[in-house]
């Protein structure tokens, strides 16, 4: 009888700490999903996904200092001025705190603005926040790396 | 029987535990989302004052952090910055707290000139998010002294009730 109490506390104490972490992991999970969506988006110039992943708050601030609303940003991507070839990703981390997500990696890019081919790599920030009950790119932000 | 109250002891012992400790993103979310609901329902006004004064707060402390930098006030900078701060300055290069304090401390990290404009505050529950365009005159050194414009994001946390700079990134403007 002793035993089996013991064993029946220790599944659900198991159990209740799982779920605990699952919680975050979860977040993480959706998060690099939607990261995985975006490149995506971004290769395809694809404006209505675009639109679904940002939130109508954005700040979308490029390597070059210059910084975009979401109305311009995708007013800018209609006119097609950038054609993304590659968006590679590495050193990527997730870092949640409750309702925000932050990803951060180092992304190397590959694109062709007006006709002039460009490689680059940039630290790359996004800030994701669960509005209702999605998950939306309320900020974005590159650095340059050398 | 009394095996069986210290188990049920012992487990609602550890349920108010990992309440209070582990991060649950989802049950605060979801929190968050009640809140929004009731304040739509019922204080609309009372959760926009909140609001409100959370951003007078942000904008107070991005003032203090701006003062600290030109005075060199690593103790001030210290209690400002989150202990997993992630800095990535303006070449890319990213810091910890003890490595970025420590280049204030030596006096690597010099600034004569910080203006700041086009602040935005945009507050999510417990998190704030800050962007500005800052010029700054600033000595990394060995190197010599550049004046630039560029573009710093804060993402702030608020950690045991108080708001804290966990992430920076600032981007030069070309």
């Amino acid at each position: 009888m002793k035993l089996k109490d013991l064993v029946l506390t220790s599944l659900f104490l198991f159990a209740l700490t799982s779920t605990g972490f699952a919680q975050g992991n979860k977040v993480e999970q959706a998060v690099l999903k939607l990261e995985t969506e975006w490149v995506d988006a971004l290769m395809k110039a694809d404006a209505a996904a675009l639109e679904k992943l940002y939130s109508e708050t954005l700040t979308y601030t490029h390597s070059s200092g210059s910084t975009d609303t979401k109305t311009e940003y995708i007013t800018n991507l209609k006119a097609g001025k950038t054609k993304y070839e590659s968006l590679v990703r590495e050193d990527v981390k997730v870092r949640v705190f409750g309702n925000t997500a932050l990803h951060t990696s180092i992304t190397n890019i590959k694109l062709i603005t007006n006709g002039q081919p460009s490689a680059f790599a940039v630290k790359m920030l996004h800030v994701w926040v669960k509005e209702g009950s999605n998950w939306r790119m309320v900020a974005h932000q590159t650095t340059r790396l050398p | 029987m009394k095996l069986l109250s210290i188990s049920l002891l012992i487990v609602a012992f550890t349920v108010t535990t990992l309440a209070q400790t582990s991060p649950r993103p989802r049950f605060a979310a979801n929190t968050e989302a009640k809140e929004q609901r009731q304040a739509a329902t019922k204080a609309a006004p009372v959760a926009k004052m909140v609001v409100a004064n959370v951003k007078q707060e942000i904008l107070k402390l991005e003032h203090e952090w701006a003062l600290a930098l030109l005075n060199e006030d690593a103790p001030k900078l210290e209690t400002l910055l989150a202990d997993n701060l992630q800095y990535t300055r303006s070449n890319g290069k990213v810091e910890n707290k003890s490595s970025y304090l420590k280049s204030i401390r030596d006096g690597i990290t010099h600034y004569s000139l910080i203006k700041r404009d086009e602040v935005k505050v945009q507050v999510n529950g417990e998190t704030a998010i800050v962007t500005a365009r800052w010029k700054t005159t600033l000595q990394n050194k060995p190197n010599p002294a550049m004046t630039t414009m560029a573009r710093y994001l804060h993402v702030y946390v608020k950690q045991n009730g108080r708001w804290v700079i966990t992430t920076h990134q600032t981007t030069e403007i070309k």
